[in-house]
């Protein structure tokens, strides 16, 4: 018990860190918010000439799919914690060392900082885009089921995130530098999430594989919950779905990582 | 306190081949080198000792301490530190070791040093008087008070280090790693890095171990030491006794007389034998050969009745030059084994 206090303590003391590490770059913040909202104004326009003339592609009308693109391109926002960049970082430089000085879980450290981080991404850039779009932009209304299975898919899914970019920061122990790793991750996850065209307008065949990765589940799954496109038992399995993903990906992470300490090589003197 | 049993690390190094051609011909193979940093280092160090653990740069004394911080796993051999395997149970061990490595920050790069050392209070479960207590006793020797409220970054390499021995120390650790803890420290941080290491360690009877290029670190603090030189260790024992073990010593001897430098030099040469003697300055003369011919002496029966001594001084060895002969003699065996 006196153990699990004082591992409560530390992590507390963490998250604490995190909180004032995340608020440390402002400036940051404040660029992600430019190029999520310019992002998305692109993606608009082009949405915009595709329905030109048309009520609707494959049951989405416009308003539907300013509502698709807006929800996964803020839960895009969500799914980019940096810990991919900071943790393969340490391991580069030989400083993940000092992570492992401390009484406290390694993985478990550095995905608590990210949930400061997300807090404060979620505080400063999600929900003031979002108030703007809700003023400005025509947007479908959600129901209270499809909010309430929107609300715990975004949970697992920002989890996805956070346990994906765990495990390409740990890709630091097999590979010198991340860069490539990182910016292939980036470029999947938009794709193959449905962050950028929603799973269910592409090819059969492409969905048919896209809907076993793992990728649908961080943002095709919860927006379509969103929007009330899988209800009742379809709902229950889309998120049983998410679940076992976060299951699986934790079970690699942990096998990941001891791994890596069973390797246990450390760069720089 | 801190037992290492025939240590071994072996790193598999990726070979770079040299220009633009070898760099993509790496692409598509690579040679793969294997370096031994250690290669069967034993040692140990009783409780409350403080130990200088030295080598030449590759020696593997960076290697060593990572093992006994549990941060690298060695290749064969074990370690223990405080009768735990550092690997075994790595939450104990790290509320047991504080380590400074000396490149390496232990602080929150954005955050203010104060921060710091609240997050590494909390970390350690420690109580809110010795908390209070560190911080009163470091921002005393290290002045830490000044730099307090300035994020991490924005310390110099000298303010940054002054944190980093006060953030190993912090929780009182039985133990202590220092991996050159005084590097880019002037003389008087350097001091006063040394004063707090030597109040705590007599406080509270922290086991030091030291690894460090600057003989002073290892003069202020430690008092005995083990030299590993090819992985190996070469020379454990008391640092006076290491001191002993220079090969040459030194007489410089001031004089006053009409005889002639030349004439003193050959006399000296001649009485003491096997020593080498030489002119350094207007009637100075240096004496210098094998620690039992060489001492102040048989310097004074070789000049008396020839010259008036002004001036004796028989200067203690310098530990790097111990080490350095040290260094020698070791390779030397190796060299001839080849």
């Amino acid at each position: 018990m006196t153990t699990l206090r004082v591992q409560a303590r530390g992590y507390g003391a963490i998250l604490g860190a995190g909180w004032r590490t995340a608020l440390a770059y402002r400036g940051a913040l404040m660029l992600t918010a430019l190029t999520t909202a310019l992002s998305l104004a692109v993606q608009l326009s082009v949405w915009n000439a595709v329905y030109d003339g048309r009520s609707g592609i494959q049951g989405y009308d416009a308003t539907t799919m300013t509502t698709y693109l807006l929800a996964g391109n803020l839960l895009a926002v969500l799914l980019s914690n940096q810990i991919d960049d900071t943790l393969s970082g340490d391991i580069y430089r030989g400083d993940h060392v000092v992570g492992l000085l401390r009484p406290i879980g390694f993985l478990g450290s550095h995905a608590a900082v990210a949930l400061p981080y997300l807090a404060v991404r979620l505080t400063l850039v999600v929900l003031p885009l979002l108030g703007f779009a809700l003023v400005f932009v025509p947007l479908a209304t959600p129901t209270v089921a499809g909010f309430t299975w929107f609300a715990v898919s975004a949970v697992l899914a920002t989890t996805l995130g956070i346990l994906l970019n765990l495990l390409v920061g740990l890709a630091g122990f097999i590979t010198t530098s991340t860069w490539g790793l990182r910016y292939l991750k980036g470029t999947v996850v938009a794709f193959c999430s449905g962050q950028l065209v929603p799973l269910e307008l592409m090819p059969a065949a492409v969905r048919g594989v896209m809907e076993w990765l793992p990728f649908a589940a961080m943002v095709n799954t919860p927006v379509r919950l969103l929007l009330g496109r899988l209800e009742g038992l379809a709902a229950l399995h889309a998120v049983g779905v998410q679940l076992l993903w976060v299951g699986l990906g934790l079970l690699v992470c942990v096998f990941a990582w001891r791994g890596a300490l069973k390797r246990g090589e450390v760069s720089g003197g | 306190m801190i037992e290492a049993h025939e240590l071994s690390k072996v790193f598999k190094v990726r070979k770079m081949r040299p220009g633009l051609w070898g760099a993509v011909r790496g692409l598509v193979s690579a040679d793969v080198e294997e370096v031994r940093a250690l290669d069967g280092v034993s040692f140990s160090v009783p409780a409350g000792e403080r130990t200088a653990y030295l080598g030449v740069n590759g020696a593997g004394k960076s290697t060593t301490i990572k093992a006994l911080a549990g941060v690298l796993t060695p290749t064969s051999g074990h370690c223990r530190v405080a009768g735990r395997d550092p690997r075994a149970d790595r939450y104990a061990h790290a509320r047991t070791i504080g380590v400074v490595f000396g490149h390496r920050t232990q602080l929150w790069w954005d955050l203010p040093v104060e921060e710091s050392f609240r997050i590494l209070a909390r970390l350690h479960d420690m109580s809110k008087e010795d908390a209070a207590l560190n911080r009163k006793l470091f921002d005393e020797v290290l002045d830490l008070g000044e730099i307090a409220h300035r994020p991490v970054r924005t310390l110099s390499l000298g303010q940054r280090m002054r944190a980093e021995v006060a953030a190993a120390l912090f929780h009182n650790p039985r133990v202590l790693l220092l991996d050159e803890p005084t590097i880019g420290l002037d003389l008087l941080l350097k001091e006063a890095v040394h004063e707090l290491v030597n109040r705590v360690v007599a406080d509270r009877g922290t086991t030091v171990l030291l690894t460090s290029h600057d003989v002073a670190d290892i003069t202020a603090i430690c008092e005995r030491v083990v030299v590993v030189d090819s992985g190996r260790d070469v020379y454990t024992g008391d640092l006076d006794d290491l001191l002993r073990q220079a090969p040459t010593r030194t007489v410089r001897l001031d004089y006053s007389g009409d005889i002639s430098p030349e004439s003193l030099v050959s006399h000296v040469r001649h009485y003491i034998g096997l020593v080498q003697v030489e002119i350094v300055g207007r009637r100075r003369i240096k004496v210098e050969g094998p620690p039992d011919l060489a001492t102040p002496q048989a310097v004074l029966n070789a000049v008396s009745g020839l010259v008036t001594v002004t001036d004796l001084v028989a200067p203690e060895p310098t530990l790097g030059e111990v080490l350095r002969a040290l260094y020698v003699r070791t390779a030397e065996p190796a060299r001839g084994a080849r």
